[in-house]
Protein backbone atom coordinates (compact mmCIF):
# COMPACT_ATOMS: atom_id res chain seq x y z
CA UNK A 1 0.00 0.00 0.00
CA UNK A 2 1.69 3.65 -1.08
CA UNK A 3 0.42 5.34 1.67
CA UNK A 4 2.17 8.15 0.48
CA UNK A 5 0.39 8.35 -2.57
CA UNK A 6 -2.97 8.47 -1.34
CA UNK A 7 -5.59 11.13 -2.49
CA UNK A 8 -6.76 11.77 0.98
CA UNK A 9 -3.88 13.21 3.33
CA UNK A 10 -3.00 10.42 6.00
CA UNK A 11 -3.59 11.67 9.50
CA UNK A 12 -5.61 11.26 12.39
CA UNK A 13 -8.90 13.19 12.60
CA UNK A 14 -12.20 13.69 15.07
CA UNK A 15 -15.42 12.87 13.67
CA UNK A 16 -16.60 16.28 13.03
CA UNK A 17 -13.62 16.58 11.06
CA UNK A 18 -14.64 13.71 8.80
CA UNK A 19 -17.59 14.97 8.68
CA UNK A 20 -16.34 18.03 6.88
CA UNK A 21 -13.89 16.52 4.97
CA UNK A 22 -16.57 14.20 3.34
CA UNK A 23 -17.99 17.34 1.89
CA UNK A 24 -14.18 18.02 0.06
CA UNK A 25 -14.64 14.89 -0.66
CA UNK A 26 -17.74 15.32 -2.10
CA UNK A 27 -16.72 17.71 -4.48
CA UNK A 28 -13.78 16.80 -5.69
CA UNK A 29 -14.93 13.62 -6.85
CA UNK A 30 -18.44 14.50 -7.91
CA UNK A 31 -18.65 12.44 -10.79
CA UNK A 32 -17.60 9.24 -9.55
CA UNK A 33 -19.87 9.48 -6.50
CA UNK A 34 -22.60 9.60 -8.53
CA UNK A 35 -22.26 7.19 -10.80
CA UNK A 36 -21.62 4.75 -8.01
CA UNK A 37 -23.74 5.48 -5.87
CA UNK A 38 -26.66 5.41 -8.33
CA UNK A 39 -25.14 2.30 -9.95
CA UNK A 40 -26.30 0.99 -5.98
CA UNK A 41 -29.41 2.94 -5.60
CA UNK A 42 -31.06 2.79 -7.97
CA UNK A 43 -32.27 -0.58 -8.53
CA UNK A 44 -33.26 -0.58 -4.92
CA UNK A 45 -35.03 2.90 -5.20
CA UNK A 46 -37.20 1.42 -8.14
CA UNK A 47 -38.15 -1.67 -6.12
CA UNK A 48 -39.16 0.92 -3.05
CA UNK A 49 -40.97 3.33 -5.54
CA UNK A 50 -42.66 0.04 -6.61
CA UNK A 51 -43.56 -1.18 -3.08
CA UNK A 52 -44.94 2.51 -2.29
CA UNK A 53 -47.14 3.34 -4.95
CA UNK A 54 -48.82 -0.52 -4.29
CA UNK A 55 -49.52 0.36 -0.72
CA UNK A 56 -50.28 4.06 -1.97
CA UNK A 57 -53.37 2.82 -3.99
CA UNK A 58 -54.98 0.77 -1.44
CA UNK A 59 -54.26 3.29 1.64
CA UNK A 60 -52.19 6.86 0.92
CA UNK A 61 -53.79 10.03 0.51
CA UNK A 62 -52.55 12.08 -2.30
CA UNK A 63 -50.28 14.22 -0.43
CA UNK A 64 -47.03 12.48 1.54
CA UNK A 65 -48.26 11.04 4.41
CA UNK A 66 -46.73 10.14 7.49
CA UNK A 67 -46.99 6.17 6.85
CA UNK A 68 -45.26 6.41 3.82
CA UNK A 69 -42.22 9.04 4.98
CA UNK A 70 -41.84 5.97 7.33
CA UNK A 71 -42.02 3.64 4.90
CA UNK A 72 -39.34 4.99 2.88
CA UNK A 73 -37.04 6.25 5.65
CA UNK A 74 -37.46 2.12 7.10
CA UNK A 75 -36.80 0.87 3.68
CA UNK A 76 -33.67 3.06 2.65
CA UNK A 77 -32.30 2.31 6.69
CA UNK A 78 -32.27 -1.25 5.61
CA UNK A 79 -30.99 -1.23 2.19
CA UNK A 80 -28.36 1.10 2.59
CA UNK A 81 -25.22 -1.43 2.98
CA UNK A 82 -25.88 -3.07 0.19
CA UNK A 83 -26.81 -0.22 -2.31
CA UNK A 84 -23.64 1.94 -1.13
CA UNK A 85 -21.48 -0.90 -2.05
CA UNK A 86 -20.44 0.35 -4.92
CA UNK A 87 -19.61 3.82 -3.69
CA UNK A 88 -17.44 2.20 -1.23
CA UNK A 89 -16.06 0.24 -3.35
CA UNK A 90 -15.47 3.34 -5.63
CA UNK A 91 -13.92 5.34 -2.73
CA UNK A 92 -11.91 2.57 -1.74
CA UNK A 93 -10.01 2.83 -5.20
CA UNK A 94 -10.15 6.37 -5.42
CA UNK A 95 -8.09 6.50 -2.08
CA UNK A 96 -4.81 5.35 -4.07
CA UNK A 97 -5.47 5.58 -7.76
CA UNK A 98 -6.47 8.80 -9.74
CA UNK A 99 -9.26 6.62 -12.24
CA UNK A 100 -10.62 4.03 -10.36
CA UNK A 101 -11.57 1.53 -13.13
CA UNK A 102 -16.24 0.56 -13.36
CA UNK A 103 -15.24 -2.96 -14.49
CA UNK A 104 -12.80 -3.66 -11.61
CA UNK A 105 -15.70 -2.32 -9.13
CA UNK A 106 -18.22 -4.37 -10.81
CA UNK A 107 -16.37 -7.70 -10.34
CA UNK A 108 -15.38 -6.91 -6.80
CA UNK A 109 -18.84 -6.12 -5.94
CA UNK A 110 -19.96 -9.34 -7.37
CA UNK A 111 -16.88 -11.28 -5.48
CA UNK A 112 -18.24 -9.43 -2.08
CA UNK A 113 -22.26 -10.06 -3.02
CA UNK A 114 -22.65 -13.64 -0.97
CA UNK A 115 -20.67 -11.95 2.28
CA UNK A 116 -22.80 -8.67 1.72
CA UNK A 117 -25.89 -10.99 1.66
CA UNK A 118 -24.93 -13.27 4.61
CA UNK A 119 -23.80 -10.50 7.28
CA UNK A 120 -25.83 -7.69 6.19
CA UNK A 121 -29.23 -8.76 5.02
CA UNK A 122 -29.43 -12.69 6.65
CA UNK A 123 -28.00 -11.61 9.73
CA UNK A 124 -29.34 -8.10 10.62
CA UNK A 125 -32.86 -10.02 9.21
CA UNK A 126 -32.33 -12.34 12.54
CA UNK A 127 -31.59 -9.64 14.67
CA UNK A 128 -35.26 -8.98 14.16
CA UNK A 129 -36.05 -6.52 16.86
CA UNK A 130 -35.55 -3.31 15.23
CA UNK A 131 -33.37 -1.59 18.14
CA UNK A 132 -31.17 -4.59 17.42
CA UNK A 133 -31.29 -4.16 14.21
CA UNK A 134 -30.60 -0.76 14.14
CA UNK A 135 -27.44 -0.83 17.06
CA UNK A 136 -25.36 -3.32 16.12
CA UNK A 137 -24.21 -2.65 12.36
CA UNK A 138 -24.41 1.09 12.41
CA UNK A 139 -23.67 1.55 15.99
CA UNK A 140 -21.43 -1.01 17.07
CA UNK A 141 -19.93 -2.23 13.93
CA UNK A 142 -19.85 0.40 11.60
CA UNK A 143 -17.32 -0.68 9.34
CA UNK A 144 -18.60 -3.66 8.69
CA UNK A 145 -19.12 -3.55 4.95
CA UNK A 146 -15.71 -1.69 4.78
CA UNK A 147 -13.85 -4.61 6.17
CA UNK A 148 -16.72 -6.95 3.62
CA UNK A 149 -15.93 -5.18 0.89
CA UNK A 150 -12.24 -3.25 0.62
CA UNK A 151 -10.45 -5.78 3.06
CA UNK A 152 -11.93 -9.07 1.57
CA UNK A 153 -11.60 -11.92 4.37
CA UNK A 154 -13.46 -15.14 3.39
CA UNK A 155 -16.47 -15.51 5.15
CA UNK A 156 -15.09 -18.43 7.30
CA UNK A 157 -11.49 -18.17 8.42
CA UNK A 158 -8.73 -20.51 6.37
CA UNK A 159 -5.48 -21.05 7.54
CA UNK A 160 -3.47 -18.04 7.35
CA UNK A 161 -6.61 -15.64 6.81
CA UNK A 162 -9.30 -14.84 9.44
CA UNK A 163 -12.40 -14.74 8.84
CA UNK A 164 -14.34 -10.97 8.21
CA UNK A 165 -16.16 -11.46 11.34
CA UNK A 166 -13.07 -12.18 12.99
CA UNK A 167 -11.74 -9.34 11.64
CA UNK A 168 -14.51 -7.08 12.04
CA UNK A 169 -14.37 -7.88 15.71
CA UNK A 170 -10.32 -7.09 15.84
CA UNK A 171 -11.09 -3.33 14.34
CA UNK A 172 -13.89 -2.70 16.39
CA UNK A 173 -12.52 -3.72 19.40
CA UNK A 174 -11.72 -1.55 22.64
CA UNK A 175 -13.99 1.92 21.17
CA UNK A 176 -17.58 0.65 21.20
CA UNK A 177 -18.40 3.42 23.36
CA UNK A 178 -16.63 6.38 20.76
CA UNK A 179 -18.57 4.37 17.94
CA UNK A 180 -22.10 4.15 19.66
CA UNK A 181 -21.45 8.47 20.43
CA UNK A 182 -20.64 8.54 16.84
CA UNK A 183 -24.05 6.82 15.63
CA UNK A 184 -25.86 8.79 18.08
CA UNK A 185 -24.06 12.28 16.79
CA UNK A 186 -25.20 10.48 12.88
CA UNK A 187 -28.51 9.64 14.41
CA UNK A 188 -29.10 13.34 15.14
CA UNK A 189 -27.45 15.09 12.45
CA UNK A 190 -29.20 12.80 9.78
CA UNK A 191 -32.74 13.84 10.54
CA UNK A 192 -31.56 17.54 10.34
CA UNK A 193 -30.21 17.16 7.01
CA UNK A 194 -32.77 15.11 5.89
CA UNK A 195 -35.66 17.62 7.15
CA UNK A 196 -33.53 20.34 5.65
CA UNK A 197 -32.82 19.24 2.16
CA UNK A 198 -37.03 18.43 1.55
CA UNK A 199 -37.62 21.64 3.02
CA UNK A 200 -35.82 23.45 0.60
CA UNK A 201 -36.66 21.60 -2.12
CA UNK A 202 -39.84 22.10 -1.72
CA UNK A 203 -39.30 25.75 -1.10
CA UNK A 204 -37.30 26.13 -4.32
CA UNK A 205 -40.41 24.35 -6.00
CA UNK A 206 -43.12 26.32 -4.68
CA UNK A 207 -41.32 29.67 -4.36
CA UNK A 208 -39.16 29.67 -8.00
CA UNK A 209 -41.66 27.63 -10.38
CA UNK A 210 -45.26 27.39 -7.97
CA UNK A 211 -45.14 23.69 -8.18
CA UNK A 212 -47.12 21.47 -6.28
CA UNK A 213 -45.18 18.00 -7.24
CA UNK A 214 -48.11 15.22 -7.44
CA UNK A 215 -47.74 12.27 -5.23
CA UNK A 216 -45.63 10.27 -7.58
CA UNK A 217 -43.21 13.50 -7.53
CA UNK A 218 -43.33 13.71 -3.70
CA UNK A 219 -42.13 10.20 -3.50
CA UNK A 220 -39.09 10.41 -5.80
CA UNK A 221 -38.10 13.47 -4.36
CA UNK A 222 -38.60 12.19 -0.42
CA UNK A 223 -36.28 8.72 -1.25
CA UNK A 224 -33.81 11.65 -3.38
CA UNK A 225 -33.09 13.18 -0.38
CA UNK A 226 -32.58 9.98 1.67
CA UNK A 227 -30.14 8.72 -0.64
CA UNK A 228 -28.16 11.49 -0.79
CA UNK A 229 -27.89 11.98 2.96
CA UNK A 230 -27.13 7.97 2.76
CA UNK A 231 -23.81 8.97 0.31
CA UNK A 232 -22.86 11.76 2.17
CA UNK A 233 -22.63 9.30 5.25
CA UNK A 234 -21.12 6.79 3.41
CA UNK A 235 -18.25 9.01 2.21
CA UNK A 236 -18.31 10.31 5.78
CA UNK A 237 -17.88 6.61 6.97
CA UNK A 238 -15.22 5.87 5.00
CA UNK A 239 -13.35 8.12 6.15
CA UNK A 240 -13.72 7.22 9.84
CA UNK A 241 -13.00 3.89 8.46
CA UNK A 242 -9.40 5.27 7.50
CA UNK A 243 -9.13 7.31 10.56
CA UNK A 244 -9.92 3.87 12.83
CA UNK A 245 -6.97 2.19 10.67
CA UNK A 246 -4.80 5.07 10.85
CA UNK A 247 -4.86 5.06 14.55
CA UNK A 248 -4.62 0.88 15.28
CA UNK A 249 -2.00 0.34 12.56
CA UNK A 250 -0.10 3.80 12.84
CA UNK A 251 -0.04 4.35 8.68
CA UNK A 252 0.90 8.30 10.05
CA UNK A 253 4.02 6.89 12.37
CA UNK A 254 4.82 4.65 9.05
CA UNK A 255 5.35 7.33 6.39
CA UNK A 256 7.52 9.54 9.27
CA UNK A 257 9.63 6.78 9.54
CA UNK A 258 9.48 6.15 5.49
CA UNK A 259 9.88 9.54 5.12
CA UNK A 260 13.09 9.69 7.18
CA UNK A 261 14.46 6.10 5.89
CA UNK A 262 13.97 7.47 2.12
CA UNK A 263 16.16 10.43 3.38
CA UNK A 264 19.18 8.35 5.04
CA UNK A 265 18.68 5.66 1.95
CA UNK A 266 19.04 8.91 -0.59
CA UNK A 267 21.95 9.81 1.75
CA UNK A 268 23.77 6.71 1.38
CA UNK A 269 22.97 6.44 -2.50
CA UNK B 1 -1.16 33.96 1.14
CA UNK B 2 -2.76 30.35 2.12
CA UNK B 3 -1.79 27.25 0.22
CA UNK B 4 -3.44 24.02 -0.21
CA UNK B 5 -2.21 20.72 -0.04
CA UNK B 6 -2.08 18.81 -3.04
CA UNK B 7 -3.84 15.74 -1.31
CA UNK B 8 -7.13 15.80 -0.31
CA UNK B 9 -7.07 17.64 3.53
CA UNK B 10 -8.86 20.30 5.82
CA UNK B 11 -5.55 21.71 6.76
CA UNK B 12 -4.16 24.64 5.16
CA UNK B 13 -0.76 26.10 4.95
CA UNK B 14 -1.21 29.87 5.68
CA UNK B 15 1.93 32.67 4.66
CA UNK B 16 1.76 35.50 6.66
CA UNK B 17 3.21 38.80 4.75
CA UNK B 18 6.69 38.30 7.26
CA UNK B 19 6.86 34.90 5.57
CA UNK B 20 6.37 32.84 8.47
CA UNK B 21 4.05 29.60 7.47
CA UNK B 22 1.61 28.38 9.72
CA UNK B 23 -0.64 24.90 9.56
CA UNK B 24 -4.24 25.12 10.17
CA UNK B 25 -7.22 22.61 10.51
CA UNK B 26 -9.90 24.18 8.69
CA UNK B 27 -13.15 24.18 10.58
CA UNK B 28 -16.08 23.05 8.40
CA UNK B 29 -19.54 23.06 8.67
CA UNK B 30 -20.26 20.59 11.55
CA UNK B 31 -17.21 21.76 13.15
CA UNK B 32 -18.80 24.40 13.68
CA UNK B 33 -22.02 23.75 14.32
CA UNK B 34 -21.20 23.05 18.51
CA UNK B 35 -19.71 26.30 18.69
CA UNK B 36 -23.12 28.10 17.17
CA UNK B 37 -24.84 25.87 19.17
CA UNK B 38 -23.47 26.90 21.75
CA UNK B 39 -23.46 30.52 21.21
CA UNK B 40 -27.33 30.49 20.29
CA UNK B 41 -28.01 28.72 23.94
CA UNK B 42 -25.99 31.83 25.56
CA UNK B 43 -28.24 34.36 23.29
CA UNK B 44 -31.34 32.45 24.07
CA UNK B 45 -30.28 32.17 28.15
CA UNK B 46 -30.16 36.14 27.87
CA UNK B 47 -33.28 36.93 27.18
CA UNK B 48 -34.99 34.39 28.51
CA UNK B 49 -33.71 35.85 32.14
CA UNK B 50 -34.48 39.66 30.45
CA UNK B 51 -38.21 38.38 29.68
CA UNK B 52 -37.79 36.90 33.25
CA UNK B 53 -36.89 40.85 34.60
CA UNK B 54 -39.67 42.39 32.20
CA UNK B 55 -42.44 40.67 33.81
CA UNK B 56 -40.65 42.11 37.24
CA UNK B 57 -40.65 45.18 36.10
CA UNK B 58 -44.05 44.47 34.36
CA UNK B 59 -45.69 43.90 37.95
CA UNK B 60 -44.60 47.28 39.41
CA UNK B 61 -45.80 48.95 36.37
CA UNK B 62 -42.89 49.55 34.49
CA UNK B 63 -43.70 47.42 31.54
CA UNK B 64 -42.68 49.85 28.74
CA UNK B 65 -39.38 50.45 30.33
CA UNK B 66 -38.74 46.40 30.29
CA UNK B 67 -39.83 46.24 26.58
CA UNK B 68 -38.03 48.83 25.83
CA UNK B 69 -35.20 46.96 27.17
CA UNK B 70 -36.18 43.86 26.23
CA UNK B 71 -36.18 45.02 22.52
CA UNK B 72 -32.64 46.94 22.78
CA UNK B 73 -30.86 43.64 24.11
CA UNK B 74 -32.39 41.31 21.65
CA UNK B 75 -31.49 43.76 18.75
CA UNK B 76 -28.14 43.79 19.84
CA UNK B 77 -27.95 40.51 20.32
CA UNK B 78 -29.49 39.42 17.15
CA UNK B 79 -27.18 41.37 15.07
CA UNK B 80 -23.73 42.56 17.39
CA UNK B 81 -23.21 39.38 19.52
CA UNK B 82 -21.01 37.36 17.17
CA UNK B 83 -19.54 40.71 15.43
CA UNK B 84 -18.61 42.32 18.73
CA UNK B 85 -17.07 39.27 20.09
CA UNK B 86 -15.31 38.53 17.54
CA UNK B 87 -13.91 41.84 17.22
CA UNK B 88 -12.56 42.26 21.03
CA UNK B 89 -12.00 38.35 21.63
CA UNK B 90 -9.60 38.23 18.47
CA UNK B 91 -11.71 36.03 16.41
CA UNK B 92 -13.75 34.06 19.01
CA UNK B 93 -16.80 33.89 20.69
CA UNK B 94 -17.86 32.36 23.56
CA UNK B 95 -18.75 28.98 22.08
CA UNK B 96 -15.49 29.28 19.35
CA UNK B 97 -13.31 29.66 22.59
CA UNK B 98 -14.94 26.96 24.38
CA UNK B 99 -14.13 24.57 20.90
CA UNK B 100 -11.03 26.02 20.52
CA UNK B 101 -11.70 27.88 16.51
CA UNK B 102 -10.94 31.32 15.74
CA UNK B 103 -11.85 33.23 12.79
CA UNK B 104 -8.61 34.88 10.81
CA UNK B 105 -8.43 36.62 7.73
CA UNK B 106 -7.60 34.17 4.83
CA UNK B 107 -3.54 35.77 5.17
CA UNK B 108 -3.67 34.52 8.75
CA UNK B 109 -3.89 38.28 10.05
CA UNK B 110 -6.01 38.73 12.75
CA UNK B 111 -9.87 40.28 11.52
CA UNK B 112 -10.84 43.89 12.36
CA UNK B 113 -14.08 44.88 13.31
CA UNK B 114 -15.20 45.40 9.79
CA UNK B 115 -14.70 41.81 8.73
CA UNK B 116 -15.95 40.67 12.45
CA UNK B 117 -19.90 42.83 12.09
CA UNK B 118 -19.97 41.89 8.54
CA UNK B 119 -19.00 38.13 8.35
CA UNK B 120 -21.87 38.53 11.26
CA UNK B 121 -24.46 40.60 9.72
CA UNK B 122 -24.30 37.91 6.70
CA UNK B 123 -25.22 35.35 8.36
CA UNK B 124 -28.92 35.84 7.85
CA UNK B 125 -27.89 35.85 4.14
CA UNK B 126 -26.29 32.34 4.59
CA UNK B 127 -29.18 30.75 6.70
CA UNK B 128 -31.39 31.16 3.81
CA UNK B 129 -34.24 29.48 2.86
CA UNK B 130 -36.56 29.69 5.57
CA UNK B 131 -38.58 26.83 6.44
CA UNK B 132 -42.55 28.47 7.67
CA UNK B 133 -40.59 31.95 6.90
CA UNK B 134 -39.08 31.49 10.38
CA UNK B 135 -36.93 28.53 10.99
CA UNK B 136 -33.14 28.62 9.21
CA UNK B 137 -31.71 25.65 7.03
CA UNK B 138 -28.55 27.30 6.33
CA UNK B 139 -28.53 24.96 3.08
CA UNK B 140 -27.14 28.20 1.50
CA UNK B 141 -24.07 28.14 3.68
CA UNK B 142 -24.01 24.38 3.48
CA UNK B 143 -23.81 25.04 -0.13
CA UNK B 144 -21.00 27.63 -0.27
CA UNK B 145 -19.15 25.76 1.81
CA UNK B 146 -19.02 23.02 0.33
CA UNK B 147 -18.80 24.33 -3.03
CA UNK B 148 -15.00 26.22 -1.81
CA UNK B 149 -11.57 24.89 -0.66
CA UNK B 150 -11.80 27.12 2.79
CA UNK B 151 -14.92 26.18 3.88
CA UNK B 152 -16.20 30.00 3.71
CA UNK B 153 -19.77 30.55 3.90
CA UNK B 154 -21.06 33.76 2.31
CA UNK B 155 -19.97 35.92 4.88
CA UNK B 156 -16.35 34.71 5.10
CA UNK B 157 -16.63 34.91 1.39
CA UNK B 158 -17.72 39.06 1.95
CA UNK B 159 -15.22 39.65 4.63
CA UNK B 160 -12.02 37.71 3.57
CA UNK B 161 -12.29 35.40 6.35
CA UNK B 162 -11.63 31.86 7.69
CA UNK B 163 -12.68 30.05 10.25
CA UNK B 164 -9.23 27.21 11.79
CA UNK B 165 -8.94 25.01 14.77
CA UNK B 166 -6.41 26.24 16.87
CA UNK B 167 -3.78 24.32 17.66
CA UNK B 168 -3.62 22.99 21.32
CA UNK B 169 -0.02 21.35 21.61
CA UNK B 170 -0.11 18.38 23.69
CA UNK B 171 3.04 18.22 26.03
CA UNK B 172 3.69 14.52 25.62
CA UNK B 173 6.14 13.55 28.40
CA UNK B 174 9.46 11.33 27.47
CA UNK B 175 8.22 7.66 27.18
CA UNK B 176 10.08 5.28 30.21
CA UNK B 177 12.30 3.38 27.93
CA UNK B 178 14.79 1.84 30.40
CA UNK B 179 14.35 -1.92 29.17
CA UNK B 180 18.07 -3.14 29.68
CA UNK B 181 18.07 -4.42 26.56
CA UNK B 182 17.41 -1.16 24.82
CA UNK B 183 19.82 0.51 26.67
CA UNK B 184 22.25 -2.39 26.41
CA UNK B 185 21.86 -1.72 22.28
CA UNK B 186 21.70 2.20 23.29
CA UNK B 187 25.93 1.79 23.61
CA UNK B 188 26.41 0.08 20.27
CA UNK B 189 25.29 2.64 17.80
CA UNK B 190 27.58 5.12 17.05
CA UNK B 191 28.73 7.78 19.61
CA UNK B 192 28.99 10.86 17.50
CA UNK B 193 25.23 10.19 15.61
CA UNK B 194 22.80 13.31 16.56
CA UNK B 195 18.90 12.79 15.20
CA UNK B 196 18.25 15.21 12.95
CA UNK B 197 14.81 17.35 14.14
CA UNK B 198 12.34 15.82 11.29
CA UNK B 199 13.91 12.09 12.86
CA UNK B 200 13.60 12.86 16.71
CA UNK B 201 10.39 14.14 15.83
CA UNK B 202 9.53 10.92 13.92
CA UNK B 203 11.30 8.59 16.81
CA UNK B 204 9.30 10.13 19.22
CA UNK B 205 5.78 9.45 17.51
CA UNK B 206 6.43 6.15 17.01
CA UNK B 207 7.73 4.98 20.18
CA UNK B 208 4.67 7.01 21.75
CA UNK B 209 2.35 4.76 19.53
CA UNK B 210 4.39 1.82 19.49
CA UNK B 211 2.40 -0.12 22.11
CA UNK B 212 -0.49 0.03 20.16
CA UNK B 213 0.36 -1.89 17.76
CA UNK B 214 0.75 -5.77 17.44
CA UNK B 215 4.19 -7.05 17.28
CA UNK B 216 4.39 -7.85 13.06
CA UNK B 217 2.83 -4.63 12.62
CA UNK B 218 5.30 -2.96 14.97
CA UNK B 219 8.16 -4.92 13.01
CA UNK B 220 6.63 -3.83 9.18
CA UNK B 221 6.39 -0.04 10.60
CA UNK B 222 10.05 0.17 12.15
CA UNK B 223 11.75 -1.33 9.07
CA UNK B 224 11.16 1.84 7.10
CA UNK B 225 13.98 3.55 9.40
CA UNK B 226 16.29 0.85 10.70
CA UNK B 227 16.75 -0.96 7.75
CA UNK B 228 18.49 2.02 5.90
CA UNK B 229 20.44 2.69 9.39
CA UNK B 230 21.57 -0.67 9.46
CA UNK B 231 23.06 -0.11 6.28
CA UNK B 232 24.50 3.23 7.17
CA UNK B 233 26.08 1.77 10.47
CA UNK B 234 26.54 -1.57 9.08
CA UNK B 235 24.62 -3.15 11.48
CA UNK B 236 23.69 -6.74 10.94
CA UNK B 237 20.50 -6.94 8.54
CA UNK B 238 19.07 -8.76 10.67
CA UNK B 239 18.80 -6.71 13.80
CA UNK B 240 15.31 -6.41 15.68
CA UNK B 241 13.97 -2.78 13.99
CA UNK B 242 11.50 -1.99 16.98
CA UNK B 243 14.71 -2.52 19.24
CA UNK B 244 16.94 -0.45 16.88
CA UNK B 245 14.25 2.67 17.33
CA UNK B 246 13.67 2.10 21.06
CA UNK B 247 17.52 2.62 21.26
CA UNK B 248 17.29 5.17 19.00
CA UNK B 249 14.95 7.09 20.80
CA UNK B 250 16.64 6.29 24.20
CA UNK B 251 20.04 7.67 23.02
CA UNK B 252 18.13 11.07 21.68
CA UNK B 253 15.76 11.72 24.68
CA UNK B 254 17.19 10.28 27.94
CA UNK B 255 21.01 9.06 27.56
CA UNK B 256 22.15 12.33 26.02
CA UNK B 257 20.25 14.35 28.30
CA UNK B 258 22.31 16.31 30.71
CA UNK B 259 22.99 14.71 33.71
CA UNK B 260 22.21 11.63 32.68
CA UNK B 261 25.01 8.66 32.94
CA UNK B 262 23.48 5.06 31.64
CA UNK B 263 25.16 2.15 32.88
CA UNK B 264 27.27 0.73 30.37
CA UNK B 265 26.74 -2.76 29.01
CA UNK B 266 28.55 -5.31 26.70
CA UNK B 267 27.43 -4.17 23.30
CA UNK B 268 25.30 -6.39 21.78
CA UNK B 269 23.17 -7.22 18.24
CA UNK B 270 19.97 -8.24 19.12
CA UNK B 271 18.69 -10.16 16.30
CA UNK B 272 14.95 -10.23 14.86
CA UNK B 273 12.55 -12.12 17.05
CA UNK B 274 9.28 -11.25 15.91
CA UNK B 275 8.18 -13.12 12.31
CA UNK B 276 7.81 -11.42 9.44
CA UNK B 277 4.42 -10.03 8.66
Amino acid sequence: MQLDQAQIAICERSWLDNLDLALHVLRSRAAGITASALAGIVPLAALNYLLLSLAHSRRFSDDMTSGAILVSTFLVMLEAPLATAPLTLYLGQAMFVNKPRPRQIAREFWTCLPQLFVLQVLLRSLLILPIMTWIVPYGIWPYLNEVILLERNPLFSRQGHISTLKRNTNLHRNNNGEFLLSAIGAGCLAPLLIVALWSTQRILLETLFNFQPPWGGQVIAFQAVLWLVVVYFTVARFLCYLDQRIRTEGWEVELYLRAEGDRIARRIA
Amino acid sequence: MSKLPRQLDSRIEIVTPENIAFAYVLAGPFRRLPAFLIDFAIRAAVLFLLAMGCLVLSVASLSGIGLGVFLVVWFVLSWFYGGLFETFWNGQTPGKRLLGLRVLSIDGQPINALQAVLRNVLRDVDALPLALSVVPLYMLALATMTANNRFQRLGDLASGTIVVVEKRSKLRGLVMMNRPEVVAFAQTLPVGFVASRAMSHALSTYVARRELFSAPRRFEIARNLAEPLCLRWGLPIDTNPDLLLSALYYRTFIADRPGHEPTLRAPVAVPVEVASP
